[in-house]
């Protein structure tokens, strides 16, 4: 037993404590998380924006001339100034809801509305000029193309009247101006027809607006451990959520074990260390040390899990039961894995021989993961889903994504089965990548087969 | 009567098909140090790795140290495999404190222990290195201190010298030589038969997996004995020829040859004929540069045993031609 903690220290400080591990697992995806989340909120990434500032030409053929009235109202400084506002505060809100670590960066308000304002365009400043109903929108070409005036709008005499989708307005501009701003002076002539609408139906506007106001849900799930608001995508999120980073930490550990076996094999110091181990102690070691940086992986990414879910007020949702089980298929499905990857890492001679006999391996894998994931997204108490939920390379994902649902879970019972269905599948793999392990480690020269790796099992 | 560190009875290992050890008795005195001896492929590793319990054998029994298998006295064995690395990235003193680990040493002992090896393998500047830093000679110097670090009791050394300049062969000569003198068994496998016979008190053999020669080398020397006189000519060559017809008609020679142009002569012996009365009766009929009657060497020995047929490259083909089982082609 001292040989495999031996081991397994060694394995876990060797790809623990290197730079490129704790940057590439920890440091980035916490920037990552951050960064995006922050950013996403605030619309940052939406890039610089730019008002819109220059003269517009209107030819409005409306009865009454109605529509550039109402687009003069548009542009008027006071009302666009307003308008930014309106959409400043809107971000902030944002920003500050998507913060997933909340108020472990301060973030003070005027640094929030900054980054808020870089977001929304600046105020536009427009000046409007009235040509007369029949004007030829021809003769504007060379102002246009000069730009002396940003664009030219012709709106049609029925296009207060035609409350189609069909009817259109025409702007007519240079191939210079942006979208941006041509988006701008789009907005700012539907808003102009529209009103006039409202107008000539006499109809108040802002009432309707108020009336339309469709009612949000709080939708509040019930679990064992009392009542939380999920909102509306609790039974999408945390399984998704669980499935990932069940992924990452299982696939960390064994992908690490399976590289570090290659490079003992590799480096020919395999030989030197079976002088003073035992290759299934070898094994185990490695495989116990590599089972902690799965872990670890596990422990910080989970933590940002329950960081966002406390953030988003979802914390009640994940009982310590559910915690138990995620753990538990974790275990399942890391031992599963590394046993596998021991297996093929002892009997390859360098890294482009594991990943071509990864291939078939992670193929009819990720072809019962896909589809259980699939299946349970679709119904996660379907008949599909419990079937794919006991086939062993895909049971630990797929209950974990089940476990995670706080809205549908899965019965006890079937819980207990894939746990003894996984238990017993792990044993076995483990056995026979034991059997592997032990010629496979000092044979060197052409990979062995699928059907040589069986043989194995029967000469060890 | 001493004990045996290594008794091997009967032991036979397969790989599909092909013998790669057949019925192998051998016995390792403790205190000795021994010379593995045989051609490539002959199963030296494969026995060494069924010592170590590597490798299991398919028939026979083996004790190590009077233990049945090697993983009940591992802590108490050191091995410097013929297949050897390190990890390129760790630095000496972490790789050997990781081995020393595994040995079961650990703290200031063996952190005191890894500093006085270094300093006698002439290599205390490296401790801090990283191992990929180092020449394939210091590599291997550090590969040797991870088999010894932990003072075993019986160290099995698989061809030690490859690899190493003349310098450090010697390094490591006086090294094993010290660990012997300290009452240490050891064994090693060479194909550097001038390090074996200088080194080893006992050799033994084996060729294509049955053992082949076994004993001290008095006792080998005495086995196979040349019955060879040579005699160096005393002048310029000129009368070289008229003492070729000297010694070819003494009584108890039974042919002569001219060994390379200066003229020496190689006179072999008939059987039960007394070398002292030949030498005396050849330096009775006219002055000559040296007579001397020859000693057998290893190489002799390994030349008279092994069939040219047996060497490497016939095995291996034998081998491979076995569907490619690469560990059958490691392991000869």
């Amino acid at each position: 037993m001292r040989k495999v903690l031996v081991t397994a220290t060694r394995e876990f400080k060797s790809t623990f404590l290197t730079p490129a591990f704790l940057v590439a697992t920890f440091l980035i995806p916490v920037v990552f998380y951050v960064i995006l989340g922050f950013a996403l909120g605030s619309g940052i990434l939406e890039g610089d924006q730019e008002g819109a500032e220059g003269t517009v030409a209107v030819i409005d053929r409306t009865p009454g001339e109605s529509v550039v009235d109402n687009l003069e109202a548009y542009f008027v400084p006071e009302y666009q100034e307003k308008r930014r506002e309106e959409r400043i505060l809107r971000n902030i809100a944002r920003a500050k809801a998507a913060n997933p670590l909340g108020d472990a960066i301060p973030t003070s308000d005027e640094q929030l509305r900054q980054i808020a304002e870089t977001a929304v365009a600046p105020v536009a400043q427009v000046s409007v000029e009235r040509l007369p109903a029949d004007t030829d929108p021809d003769s504007f070409r060379d102002r246009i193309l000069s730009g002396d005036i940003l664009a030219l709008y012709v709106f049609p005499e029925d296009i207060v009247e035609d409350e189609s989708a069909v009817v259109r307005f025409e702007l007519f501009a240079t191939q210079r101006l942006k979208d941006q701003i041509a988006d701008q002076l789009v907005d700012g002539a539907q808003e102009a027809v529209v009103g006039e609408r409202y107008a000539v139906a006499q109809i108040d506007r802002e009432q309707v607006r108020q009336i339309s106001l469709r009612p949000r849900s709080d939708r509040i799930t019930i679990t064992e451990s009392g009542v939380a608001e999920s909102g509306d995508n609790a039974e999408i999120i945390f399984p998704l959520a669980s499935i990932m980073i069940l992924m990452i930490a299982i696939f960390t550990g064994s992908g690490y074990l399976l590289m570090s076996t290659v490079e003992e094999k590799s480096s020919r110091v395999m030989e030197l260390l079976l002088s003073g181990i035992s290759p299934v102690e070898l094994m185990t070691g490695k495989i116990l040390g590599q089972a902690f940086v799965g872990f670890s992986v596990l422990a910080v990414y989970g933590g940002f899990g329950l960081l966002a879910a406390q953030q988003f007020d979802m914390l009640e949702l994940i009982t310590p039961l559910t915690l138990v089980l995620l753990s538990a298929y974790f275990l399942i499905g890391y031992f599963m894995y590394a046993a596998i990857f021991a297996a093929i890492g002892s009997s390859v001679n360098e890294m482009r021989e594991a990943q071509a006999m990864q291939g078939p391996v992670f193929g009819v894998a990720f072809l019962f993961i896909y589809l259980g994931i699939f299946a349970a997204m679709q119904d996660a108490n379907s008949l599909v889903t419990k079937i794919i939920s006991f086939v062993p390379p895909a049971t630990p994902f797929v209950m974990s994504m089940r476990v995670g649902n706080p809205a549908d879970p899965p019965p006890m019972w079937e819980v207990g089965a894939t746990l003894v269905v996984g238990i017993v599948s792990t044993v076995v793999l483990v056995w026979a990548s034991a059997k592997i392990f032990r010629i496979g480690v000092l044979m060197y020269g052409k990979p062995p087969t699928l059907k040589g790796l069986v043989k194995m099992l029967g000469q060890a | 009567m001493t004990a045996s560190a290594i008794h091997i009875e009967g032991v036979t290992k397969r790989f599909r098909d092909k013998v790669a050890v057949n019925d192998l008795h051998l016995d390792v005195p403790e205190g000795s140090l021994c010379g593995f001896l045989g051609p490539n492929g002959a199963g030296k590793t494969t026995t060494i790795r069924m010592v170590m319990s590597i490798f299991y054998p398919d028939a026979g029994k083996l004790s190590v140290l009077g233990k049945s298998t090697a993983i009940e006295s591992k802590d108490r064995i050191g091995y410097l495999p013929e297949e050897r690395g390190v990890y390129r990235k760790m630095k000496v003193v972490d790789f050997l404190t990781y081995l020393g680990n595994l040995k079961g040493l650990s703290g200031k002992d063996l952190s005191k222990r890894i500093d006085d090896w270094l300093e006698k393998v002439e290599l205390p500047e490296v401790r801090k290195k990283k191992c990929q830093e180092l020449s394939k000679g210091m590599q291997q110097k550090i590969q040797f201190l991870a088999a010894v670090i932990h003072d075993p009791d019986l160290i099995i050394l698989d061809e030690p010298f490859s690899g190493l300049d003349p310098v450090n062969a010697r390094l490591l000569r006086r090294l094993i030589t010290e660990l012997h003198d300290e009452g240490r068994t050891i064994i090693f496998s060479t194909h550097v038969l001038f390090s074996a016979e200088q080194l080893c008190d006992r050799v033994f053999m084996i060729n294509k997996g049955k053992k082949v020669l076994d004993g001290t080398i008095d006792q080998i020397r005495a086995e196979f004995d040349p019955k060879t006189v040579v005699v160096e000519p005393m002048g310029d060559g000129s009368s070289n020829g008229q003492l070729f017809g000297r010694v070819e008609g003494v009584p108890g020679v039974r042919s002569v040859i001219t060994t390379d142009e200066s003229g020496v002569l190689e006179a072999h012996l008939e059987e039960g004929a007394d070398p002292q009365q030949i030498m005396q009766t050849i330096m009775n009929g006219g002055p000559v540069r040296r007579v001397e009657l020859r000693r057998a060497t290893l190489e002799d020995v390994f030349v008279q045993l092994v069939d040219p047929g047996d060497s490497e490259d016939i095995l291996r083909e034998q081998l491979s031609g076995a569907g490619g089982d690469s560990e059958e082609a490691s392991d000869a």
